[in-house]
């Protein structure tokens, strides 16, 4: 497998006078066909990193540093029209509210065609037989390529944003909370959807979520967010054995267990901090339950140990020890 | 279909309540137009009881109960019979409507034409470069032209362009000196004439529609499929139009459909600066000679007219907006 996404050192700021510095210095890469995880409480920066991928970010979003290639392209420096071309055959986004992501005054097979014909398919046929294809990779019938938006319920319509997300083959498609704002039943069917998906078509996908448990269940790997930078990053399957970041540990206990149903799960105490200034200490040691004195006096950096990158040197030092590791 | 046809049921219902209203209010009024006309006379002599009774017949004065002549009156409204007026007499009330009509609806209409699209033209390029220096200047400009006292302007224009530099004519709509019909001295004489007042109302009006727009369009722009929009790399042109105008047009059609009822109202106060020889102008001659026929016939005709506009701006809105086009059905 090749390297489909690579980020190095991104950064992102929102305002220019007394900025917030949302995202910092994170570096993140994706292979092809691979299904990553990006999640992280609201606030961490997760969507903004991931519009910012695409190319997305609204003022006062602003990237201030880094880099972003996908599929060998310079994502930073293209001129207007080729990015606009390769918008959508590289990378497509799907949003949190699929219900507004849709022209309300056009019909859906409408929005399936303007995107096709600019991008240089002809031939309202096959434009139509392409739509029907990827329609049914949702499991939604044909019939709503006519229907404009307000008739359709809201799953449906995620549905047909997911639909419309794959239908140019792209290499990665970037999913912004796609089932946060519906209820657990279809939530539950887009999720069955989306597995399905990667052995019909081959595309990589980011997935960002505040929900640890829905994306350990769909991706290959995850990538934990706090407060603008990545914290730990490891395989779902290592993950579900060992948390290593005292955060991650944190999201895992606030989970519901499935053999104890009735247990109490742990909130994590406090707030995340303000990212107008950023302190010279861990981001995370004022909710830390394994704090130590070194924590507040310098920034920890992300390190690899044993295939997992995590930025909490207390915690690497217990595996080093050989204590606290569940098999 | 249903939506159609419920549109003319309501229709139908305002009309009714609106010609309803227009029959009862000059009736609430003391005093009735044959003394009217009879206190015009004394003042050159007096007059014998047969002359009164000729002056009743004549202005068509009714007779019977208040029910019997609100069914005549309600035959005579469908067949355009708004008796005589006293200031045209003998002209009646439909001859001097139908001449001043086609002089409003030509400059008053063709000035709202200019400036609902002119306006909404500039407010989307506005939006589209919102922060850049191309939309400070129309909003500033807007604004500026937007709190005008259209008075102000109207008698400005006339004063300085008509009467001191003498580029356009002081009154009237055209140049009595060609005959009128259609060839080029006559037309000539018509544009020559409309140019002012129409200037005058589109600078007053324009900035509204701008401003509006830029508005509608601004918010617009922050909606999830337009995001969505530009993440697919549709082309910007498409985007800004099919995407972002198309939706923000919807507000300000009600306003366009309602600016274009009442253009026949005209603007009062653009007939009264200029002369103009349209609705506006009549009414405020029919308002200080006390004709109530004719007052009576313009607002009937005035109201009529806002209340089509709203029907066919209803049916617009099918057109351009497909959530109303199965409204209560689906």
């Amino acid at each position: 497998m090749s390297t489909l996404l690579s980020v190095e050192d991104l950064s992102i700021d929102y305002g220019r006078r007394n900025p917030v510095h949302a995202v910092r210095n994170v570096s993140l890469s994706i292979e092809e066909d691979e299904f990553v995880g990006l999640v992280g409480e609201s606030g961490c920066g997760k969507s903004t990193l991931g519009f910012a991928i695409a190319r997305l970010e609204r003022p006062p979003a602003q990237i201030v540093g880094g880099r972003i290639h996908i599929g060998g392209n310079d994502w930073m420096s293209m001129d207007a029209e080729s990015m606009r071309k390769a918008r959508w055959e590289t990378v497509s986004v799907v949003l949190q509210s699929g219900m507004n992501a849709l022209n309300p005054i056009m019909t859906i097979g409408a929005q399936f065609r303007d995107v096709m014909e600019q991008h240089g398919h002809r031939g309202r046929r096959a434009i139509e037989e392409r739509a029907v294809e990827v329609l049914d990779l949702v499991q939604i019938r044909p019939e709503v390529l006519r229907r404009y938006p307000h008739e359709l319920s809201g799953g449906m319509k995620q549905r047909i944003a997911i639909a419309l997300s794959l239908v140019l083959r792209p290499k990665l498609v970037i999913m912004d909370e796609p089932t946060t704002a519906l209820d657990m039943v279809v939530q539950r069917q887009i999720l069955e959807n989306l597995k399905a998906l990667r052995h019909q078509q081959s595309f990589a996908m980011l997935f960002i979520s505040h929900d640890l448990g829905l994306v350990l269940e769909l991706v290959d790997r995850v990538v934990v967010m706090y407060a603008g930078e990545i914290i730990e990053e490891q395989s779902s399957r290592g993950l579900l054995k060992h948390a290593w970041h005292p955060y991650t540990r944190a999201l895992m206990d606030s989970l519901p267990d499935p053999e104890n149903p009735k247990g109490s799960y742990q909130g994590i105490p406090g707030s995340p901090p303000d990212l107008h200034v950023i302190p010279e200490a861990c981001m995370y040691a004022p909710r830390c339950p394994l704090v130590q004195e070194s924590c507040r006096t310098s920034t920890p950096s992300l390190e690899t140990f044993q295939d997992v990158q995590s930025r909490c040197p207390v915690t690497r030092q217990e595996v080093v020890d050989g204590v606290g590791v569940r098999s | 279909m249903r939506y159609f046809v419920r549109r003319v049921i309501i229709l139908l219902c305002t009309l009714w309540v609106a010609i309803t209203v227009n029959f009862m209010i000059p009736r609430l009024m003391p005093g009735n137009p044959v003394e009217t006309m009879m206190a015009r006379f004394h003042e050159r002599g007096s007059m014998s009881p047969s002359a009164m009774k000729a002056i009743a017949l004549m202005l068509g004065v009714k007779h019977g109960n208040v029910f019997q002549q609100y069914w005549q009156y309600l035959g005579e409204v469908v067949h355009f019979n708004f008796g005589v007026s006293y200031t045209y007499f003998p002209y009646t009330v439909t001859y001097m409507i139908a001449h001043a009509l086609p002089w409003t609806l030509g400059l008053v209409g063709i000035s709202t034409l200019i400036s609902f699209g002119l306006g909404t033209a500039l407010g989307i390029v506005a939006a589209m470069r919102r922060g850049k220096s191309a939309d400070g200047v129309l909003t500033t400009i807007s604004s500026f032209t937007n709190t005008f006292p259209y008075f102000w302007l109207g008698l400005a224009a006339v004063y300085v362009l008509a009467f001191v530099l003498h580029w356009f004519p002081l009154s009237g709509a055209y140049n009595a000196a060609f005959p009128t019909g259609f060839h080029w001295s006559f037309i000539v004489s018509v544009v020559h004439h409309g140019f002012l007042p129409a200037m005058t109302i589109v600078i007053s009006s324009i900035g509204g529609w701008l401003l509006g727009m830029r508005n509608n369009m601004i918010n617009t722009l922050n909606e999830d499929y337009v995001l969505l929009a530009n993440a697919k790399g549709l082309k910007s042109r498409w985007v800004a139009w099919m995407y972002v105008a198309r939706n923000a047009l919807l507000p300000n059609l009600t306003g366009f459909a309602m600016a274009l009822g009442f253009v026949v109202g005209g603007s009062l106060l653009t007939e009264i600066v200029f002369s103009y020889p349209g609705i506006g102008f009549l009414l405020y001659n029919a308002v200080i000679n006390e004709d109530y026929p004719l007052m009576q016939g313009i607002f009937l005709i005035i109201v009529v007219c806002v209340v089509l506009a709203n029907f066919f701006a209803d049916l617009a809105y099918v057109l351009f907006d497909p959530r109303v086009r199965r409204g209560g059905t689906s």
